[in-house]
């Protein structure tokens, strides 16, 4: 009998107690000189000989433990890729994101490191892994810059499988997946081939319920074009779903050359007329022109099939609400090339006529359907309604950053130096324009900030918030201490902590 | 000669805890600093904190050691971490000087003065006039060891009374019923003894196999008790041991007069845990001539700070006196004798069955062991199920323990799944990795306040 099956016998004994159990464990383990050591504490007690008796096997078993064996080969090991790991100072700030910085900074510490050639330390990629996990909007960054040693850690744990650079998602679970796979499936297909997305969606179009043909059907507004068209058509006259019908007049909309477009500014002309004065040049910039609108008399059948909605929200008129549908469905761009006026000229003839703010909210919603650039910003510029935060950033979505900046700063111009404070509309343009800002409108936010911001200006001080994660961090921190460090609070530390990362980088 | 280079790692294993070494990084932004500056002694710096005036901090590079105008109790404080931070990442950053200011060099003298008085008391004979009156000694110690005896009777009684009635009822006992065995053991001034009482009454909610375990650590109190009884006839070493396993410490005056050992120490890791609101910190040294562990404790009661020990992937000349014993471990610093360097290589043994020797080996010379470091090249980190092995390269295996999930991740991911040299501290169930040389780099895998 082996020591370990003796120790084990002198548990099971251990166990009932000494008083319940008369005779002694049988403890011979083979070995004469531990045996002989035992057998030497027969005279005592019962107690004392079981527990002299653990006593010895515990001290056997102890000092003899041999490692065990492991079963089966470790996983593959990493590739032996050269790796060129990041700098101190950048592995620092690393350290530092991890421990609680807000994730877009991690975005762009990855986005930095992947720019730069180098790659996480890769002691730090288990917590860097870890944090990724938790926040979905990093996972794109996180996985681009992790380098071969990032990405095949995390082929190890299922956890981090976002990271792992798997092979492109296969196309094959298209008839089988749930919802959310077949969506993904779907945009996957969509951004590199967007024909083949269509004819994928084609194959099951027919038999799919209707909740999920019009979730597909949002999937197309990328990569939307002519070749859609057809389609997109013949959808509208769907017997199953009004869902449907509605979403696929909502992408005709944004094709300006569709027939439904077609058809809604046939219906439009009579209803909405420009007067504008004679001569090539007034006409262009639309001195002294004016907009006229007449209101449509009813809502046919064709144009609900082109997904006009009859019946109004509560409070508007009915006829009121068609015009506004109507308008909405079409992009922006073909009221400036049916007029041949540029779009803020349309904007200014038309605030000059009676419905001036139905025609700039639909063209406002128009714009931001179809993502037109220079009628966003034509809109931002004048007319559109700058207190409603969602507007204005989807707004700021269509309009390619520079030409943001260029509105941004027209605005801040007229604030005088230290004086901008929440009321003013350019705080939400700043708060919307998530996108890395220049040297210039950064410098030109922070001068015009107050010293000491304003307790209650809670919309300035968010904007500080989110616009730290923008700034141009080398500028703002220059900026601030050539003011003499006004600010103290999150959104300065951020600024420092992302000067300190793209200095790393250099 | 210039001060060390540090690096972020060692920084955070200085951290007293996880809150200190955030706040510490919070501060590693030079903005924070209205001065940084560096000699071949020591690094300073002036903090702007919420008050008018800056914090001072002063880091004496040798030890190293902290001093900060700050009223944290923490040690060292954040000021200390985030400068070393700065130091650590971009040194251009603290400048270097040779215009030290007073109030560095003030601190600096005193500290000085302090050790060499420290080392004077260390080696001067006891003053004759305050010589105790050997025969008042005498009876002091046997009255001592009378009120041991009889504890540790009560305590072999207790220990009879549970095997005679079983363990089944032994595991139902009440948290009191072991407190009182423990305080009485306290009373009679075997806080040791008491301790490993106290653990007992952890095991029976430890899961499966607590019986096996109960007994184990029953029967290791049994020798215990049988080793006190037995003190005047063991050889000096041993009887050491057995008055250490009893809680009674020889004084720190009486170790540094005893001989010394010295090599170059690398500083393999530091573990802190809290023991009855007591914490406990164990820095783990390797002599590179002498092959030696030594073990450096300090204690902290309630929210006292600890006193850093030496950073973990360091190496310094020092002389090193151990405490007495059978197998010495635990050593005191008598006399560092260069300055701090980094490590790049662990030294050890290349199987882990040859590191299980080791521990045999402390085994067999005090069987009151509770852990010992292990040096093992070439292991590799292997995910089983819900744990982590270290594999060598016979394929022999040994488990690390289960707070040690995320470490086995960094271990991993250092390693790319190929062997690596590991410093762990093990228990005789599983390790807690302390260190890790990985592709060159040395790698501080504990950090300080985990426990």
């Amino acid at each position: 009998m082996s020591a370990g099956a003796a120790w084990e016998r002198v548990v099971r004994t251990a166990l009932l107690g000494t008083e319940r159990q008369a005779a002694p464990a049988d403890a011979t383990t083979g070995d004469p000189a531990l045996d002989g050591a035992i057998a030497s504490l027969e005279d005592r007690s019962a107690e004392a000989r079981l527990l002299g008796t653990a006593v010895l096997l515990d001290a056997w078993r102890r000092a003899g433990q041999r490692p065990g064996q492991t079963a089966g080969n470790p996983p593959e090991p990493a590739p032996e890729e050269a790796e060129r790991t990041c700098s101190p100072l950048a592995a620092r700030v690393l350290r530092q994101i991890l421990a609680g910085a807000p994730p877009p900074v991690l975005a762009e510490w990855m986005t930095l490191a992947r720019q730069a050639g180098v790659a996480p330390p890769h002691d730090l990629l288990p917590e860097l892994l870890h944090f990724g996990m938790r926040h979905a909007d990093v996972h794109g960054a996180v996985a681009a810059g992790l380098g071969p040693r990032g990405r095949w850690l995390a082929a190890q744990n299922p956890a981090w499988s976002f990271a792992a650079g798997l092979p492109a998602e296969p196309v094959d679970g298209w008839e089988t997946g749930t919802v959310q796979e077949r969506i993904r499936i779907l945009r996957h297909v969509r951004t590199t081939d967007p024909a083949a997305a269509r004819a994928l969606l084609q194959t099951t179009w027919a038999t799919d319920p209707s909740r999920d043909r019009a979730a597909f059907l949002e999937v197309l507004a990328t990569g939307l074009g002519m070749d859609d068209e057809p389609f997109l058509e013949s959808v509208l006259d769907d017997k199953r779903s009004k869902e449907v019908r509605t979403a696929a007049a909502q992408l005709l909309g944004m094709l300006p050359d569709s027939r439904l477009v077609r058809r809604m500014m046939d219906r439009l002309a009579p209803l909405v007329t420009l007067h504008a004065p004679a001569g090539l040049v007034a006409r262009i910039r639309g001195d002294g022109a004016r907009v006229d609108v007449r209101l449509p008399e009813e809502a046919d059948k064709e144009m609900r099939r082109d997904g006009i909605e009859p019946k109004p929200p509560y409070g508007m008129g009915e006829r009121t609400w068609w015009l506004q549908q109507m308008i909405t469905a079409v992009p922006p761009s073909a009221w400036s090339a049916a007029w041949e006026v540029e779009p803020a000229a349309c904007i200014q003839a038309v605030r000059a006529g009676e419905e001036g703010k139905l025609l700039v909210t639909a063209w406002t919603q128009a714009a931001i359907r179809s993502r037109d650039a220079v009628w966003a910003e034509a809109l931002l510029r004048a007319g559109a309604d700058m207190s409603e935060y969602r507007v204005v950033a989807d707004l700021l979505a269509a309009v390619p950053p520079h030409q943001l900046e260029a509105v941004a700063l027209e605005r801040l111009a007229k604030v005088k130096v230290k004086q901008l404070h929440g009321g003013n509309p350019v705080c939400r343009i700043l708060e919307a324009a998530r996108v890395p800002w220049s040297a210039a409108l950064t410098r030109a936010v922070l001068l015009a900030v107050p010293p000491t911001l304003e307790p209650a200006d809670y919309t300035l001080r968010e904007m500080l918030r989110v616009s730290a994660h923008h700034m141009h961090p080398a500028t703002a921190v220059a900026t601030l201490r050539e003011q003499g460090d006004p600010h103290e609070g999150k959104w300065v530390d951020l600024l420092h902590l992302r000067h300190t990362l793209y200095q790393a980088f250099q | 000669m210039s001060l060390p280079a540090w690096t972020a790692d060692q920084v955070f294993a200085m951290a007293p805890d996880p809150a200190s070494a955030k706040a510490g990084q919070g501060l590693a932004s030079p903005r924070k600093w209205v001065t940084m500056a560096r000699d071949a002694r020591a690094l300073w710096g002036e903090c702007q904190g919420s008050g008018s005036k800056p914090y001072q901090v002063i880091v004496d590079a040798s030890e190293p050691a902290f001093r900060c105008s700050c009223p944290s109790r923490k040690f060292p404080c954040k000021h200390g971490l985030g400068l070393l931070f700065i130091y650590a990442a971009q040194p251009a950053l603290v400048v270097e000087t040779e215009a030290e200011p007073d109030w560095v060099s003030e601190w600096l003298a005193m500290r000085g003065a302090r050790a060499e008085k420290k080392a004077e008391k260390a080696v001067a004979p006891p003053e004759p006039e305050r010589a105790p009156d050997p025969a008042a000694q005498a009876r002091r110690a046997a009255q001592r060891e009378e009120r041991v005896r009889a504890g540790l009777d009560d305590l072999e009684q207790w220990l009879h009374d549970g095997i005679r009635q079983g363990l089944a009822t032994a595991g139902q006992r009440s948290r009191g019923d072991w407190e009182r065995v423990a305080a009485r053991l306290v009373d009679a001034q075997a806080a040791g003894a008491a301790r490993l009482v106290r653990e007992l009454a952890t095991i029976p909610d430890s899961g499966d196999g607590w019986h096996g375990r109960l007994l184990e650590r029953m029967a290791r109190l049994q020798v215990l008790v049988q080793a006190a009884r037995r003190m005047d006839s063991l050889p000096e070493p041993v009887a050491a041991d057995v008055r250490t396993a009893l809680g009674w410490t020889a004084k720190q005056e009486e170790v540094l007069a005893g001989p010394g050992t010295r090599d170059v120490w690398t500083v393999l890791g530091a573990r802190t845990e809290t023991e009855d609101r007591l914490r406990v910190q164990r820095t783990w040294l390797r002599g590179e001539g002498t092959g030696r562990m030594a073990l450096l404790l300090a204690f902290a009661a309630g929210g006292q700070p600890l006193e850093p020990g030496p950073a973990p992937g360091s190496r310094f000349g020092a002389e090193l006196v151990f405490y007495p014993g059978a197998h010495p471990l635990r050593a005191l610093v008598r006399e560092r004798t260069g300055t701090p360097e980094p490590v790049a290589a662990l030294e050890g043994c290349d199987s882990l069955d040859a590191a299980l020797g080791e521990w045999s080996a402390a085994l067999c010379a005090n069987p009151w062991t509770e852990r010992l470091a292990l040096v093992v090249r070439g292991v590799t980190p292997v995910r089983d199920g819900e744990r982590w092995l270290l594999r060598d390269s016979a394929g022999a295996a040994l488990p690390l323990s289960h707070g040690a999930e995320s470490v086995g991740w960094v271990l991993l991911a250092a390693s790319g799944g190929r062997p690596v040299d590991v410093a762990a501290e093990w228990d005789g169930v599983s390790l807690v990795p302390l260190a890790a040389v990985a592709e060159g780099r040395f790698l501080v895998l504990s950090v300080g306040g985990a426990s």
